[in-house]
């Protein structure tokens, strides 16, 4: 398995249904880090590559955070492994089941909002990924944990991710994941409306690649920080796993 | 002692260096490659790091990157160094930076033969319309380098600048801008994570890369200091390297000041190291405070409580020798522009914004400079066992606790009239002197004075043209005058 699908799906379950669905999963996001891999450590990139890499960018992001997901809220991804494989499923249309990047890994709830208000129960906000109620509750204390851990791995990835502070390490997940999506959607969908050329050149997908990158890899290292996340890694393979990822961008 | 006044080109900012001088003295390595290959890409981006780290550096050379040819790609850089933005506000702002922008990229057109011209006095409405159609019309996309959006001593928040920022951002126009960590408001529109890409540029001593940058440094720029290690530091010559790059917190303006020094003599051992660091904690960082003082405008007062903290957190850490520290939470926010302008100075550096505390709760870990720490320890002395001691770093923090009253300093409180007071200061300040080393010859100093320049506010509100005008100032002096303003405002 490649470095950062490991530190991101983190250790392989010996029983199913956890085990096929973390494999499968696995999987999927290999091929892809192979491939950018591959051409982020190119001298030259392919047109191939400079077409479709933030393309290949954002299904990674996307797997990426699916797979986090599923090792913090498995029930979430099983009960969508379900769906798609029963009789009830439609390809042909749009299937509430799938994974919303509103909603699933964002909340729709804007920061700052009261977290316990009496409301709470009306709405699934709080199992977001990035939302506010994780943050608070899962997020920020496995941060703290990260922090407290001495580590011989000297990383400038880690270095960065140390000097924010407790409460703002939400925002900069959120802020840093969803602009980084949103960048990566523009590029994919015909939404530009002049030369892709213009905008999409080598040395902007292969900022793309970089920062999918580090965004995956510190949010998967502080999972594995987490007593809630499933999978989770020893704390120096899941260092290592880190460092080694850092090291794919240099 | 003539080759170091030679080589003291290397003190001048990056963006002082004419193009041939910048080429000359900048090496770029793997850690900076990384952050050049993000500006020159599409996509806002925000610089972050302390002065004198290289930030200009970075900004200039992603520009001149940009310009070869087949990078489809126009690069703007352009510095705001310019007096009236520090003092404006509001829609005053917007006019000033609008005009400068305009009259720089206009600029960058004549150089490459493009008309037309973006119309001057165009303002921040349809800039960016123009901006578009630019980019349009010659079929590349534009990013536009920002430098010195910041000034430590700017009372009201950058606001206007980030909503510029954002304004200007968009499919084919890419901002990058150099901020200090001092910056933390950046007015209600921008939200600094979603509209931004922050960069922190920190080298940082316990990065594996480290000791290898400063010895790439060294071998670039001071081969003469290798060749002149002491038998007992030359059989490690990263180590040597590792440890001065250490000593001055990573900062590459300071580094070059520290090899200055050394470079004087004809050998450099363990005493040499002593008397170079102990030169940087005497006439290098307290002066810097002295220094930055009439730049801080309403900040002034904490100038003295800044010297206060400073020198009981280096009391403190001697008695113990550890190399860095913690500062509990609550001390931290009641210090927290003296700490801000002694991290500015390059007294200390934060490296971990939270950490437990083996005393209870949590706080910040500061890298202290070693030159002042040396002051501060018994003997004053780099001997063998603190040279291996210290560049590994491994000592435990020190730990300022809530209970601890070391750093229980009064901060005071602002005068919010205060204007900057190196303005009102007599242009005699910018003569050739230690702090401005090229500063104001004698004969152009009387040929300002003799046209009636008494103030250095004077000197930066001047026109090029009114400069100009004046017998014996030509484009050359011109550009020393208009560097060494600037240093006086900007540092």
């Amino acid at each position: 398995m490649t470095h950062l699908t490991r530190l991101i799906a983190g250790n392989t379950p010996d029983k199913d249904p956890m085990k096929s669905l973390i494999e499968t999963l696995s999987v999927n996001m290999a091929e892809l880090e192979e491939t950018l891999v591959e051409s982020i450590r190119s001298t030259q990139m392919t047109p191939q590559m400079i077409l479709y890499g933030a393309y290949t960018c954002r299904t990674f992001l996307e797997s990426a955070m699916t797979s986090l997901l599923a090792r913090i809220d498995p029930l979430r991804i099983l009960f969508l492994q379900a769906h798609q494989n029963s009789t009830e499923y439609d390809k042909s249309q749009r299937n509430k089941s799938a994974v919303q990047w509103k909603g699933d890994i964002f909340s729709k709830e804007k920061a700052g909002e009261n977290l316990w208000s009496v409301d709470l129960e009306k709405n699934t906000a709080w199992r977001a990924l990035l939302g506010n109620w994780q943050q608070k509750m899962i997020l920020e204390p496995s941060f703290q944990q990260l922090n407290d851990t001495n580590t011989t791995i000297s990383s400038d990835w880690l270095a960065n991710l140390k000097r924010i502070s407790l409460d703002g390490i939400g925002n900069h997940f959120r802020g840093s994941a969803d602009s980084l999506y949103s960048e990566l959607s523009k590029a994919v969908h015909a939404e530009y409306v002049i030369p892709r050329r213009t905008v999409v050149d080598e040395m902007t997908i292969r900022d793309y690649i970089s920062r999918t990158f580090q965004i995956t890899a510190q949010i998967s290292l502080i999972s594995h920080f987490s007593p809630v996340f499933h999978c989770c890694l020893p704390h120096e393979e899941a260092f290592l796993l880190f460092k080694q990822t850092e090291e794919y961008i240099n | 002692m003539a080759q170091t006044f030679e080589d003291s080109q290397l003190i001048l900012a990056a963006e002082d260096c004419s193009d041939e001088d910048f080429e000359k003295y900048h090496t770029f390595l793997e850690y900076e490659e990384r952050i050049i290959r993000s500006l020159m890409a599409h996509g806002p981006v925000l610089l972050r790091g302390g002065r004198g780290n290289g930030k200009s550096a970075l900004l200039l050379e992603a520009n001149r990157r940009l310009k070869q040819d087949g990078t489809g790609v126009l690069g703007i850089y352009l510095s705001l160094r310019h007096l009236p933005l520090l003092k404006s506000k509001g829609a005053e702002y917007h006019s000033h930076f609008c005009r400068i922008l305009i009259e720089s990229i206009n600029n960058s057109l004549g150089q490459l033969n493009i008309s037309p011209t973006l119309e001057v006095g165009t303002n921040q409405d349809t800039l960016r319309e123009h901006l578009v159609d630019l980019s349009k019309r010659i079929d590349k996309r534009i990013v536009l380098f920002f430098d010195d959006a910041a000034h430590i001593g700017r009372e009201a928040d950058l606001s206007e600048f980030f909503d510029l920022f954002r304004t200007l951002s968009g499919s084919t126009i890419s901002c990058k801008a150099a901020i200090y960590p001092g910056v933390t408001k950046f007015g209600t529109r921008f939200d600094v994570y979603n509209d931004a890409t922050v960069l922190d540029i920190a080298r940082d001593e316990r990065a594996a890369y480290f000791p290898k940058f400063f010895l790439e440094v060294l071998r670039a720029r001071y081969p003469s200091i290798i060749s002149k290690l002491a038998s007992s530091l030359s059989h490690q010559p990263d180590k040597f390297a590792g440890f001065l790059g250490r000593a001055i917190l990573g900062n590459m303006r300071t580094f070059v000041f520290a090899c200055n020094k050394l470079d004087e003599s004809s050998q450099v051992g363990l005493q040499e190291l002593t008397n170079g660091l102990i030169y940087l904690a005497a006439d290098y960082y307290w002066p810097l405070l002295e220094e930055l003082k009439p730049k801080l405008g309403i900040y002034e007062p904490m100038i003295e409580p800044s010297q206060q903290i400073a020198d009981a957190l280096f009391v403190s850490l001697g008695e113990t020798g550890a190399t860095s520290c913690i500062i509990h939470r609550d001390i931290q926010q009641r210090i927290n522009k003296p700490l801000e302008i002694l991290e500015y100075v390059g007294f200390i550096s934060k490296r971990e914004a939270s950490r437990g505390m083996k005393s209870g709760g949590r706080g910040a870990r500061y890298s202290v400079t070693l030159c002042n720490l040396l002051e501060n320890i018994q003997g004053k002395r780099v001997t063998s066992a603190i040279y291996d001691e210290w560049g590994k770093d491994e000592k435990d923090p020190f730990e300022f606790h809530s209970g601890n009253s070391t750093l229980n300093v009064e901060v005071p409180m602002l005068d919010i009239s205060k204007d900057l007071a190196i303005l009102s200061f007599p242009i005699s300040t910018l003569k050739k002197s230690r702090i401005y080393p090229y500063g104001l010859t004698e004969s152009k100093y009387e040929e300002l004075t003799h046209a009636g320049f008494t103030t250095i506010n004077d000197l930066a509100l001047a026109t090029d043209i009114q400069l100009l005008a004046i017998d014996g100032i030509g484009s050359a002096h011109l550009k020393r005058i208009r560097n060494v303003v600037a240093q006086s405002i900007w540092m």
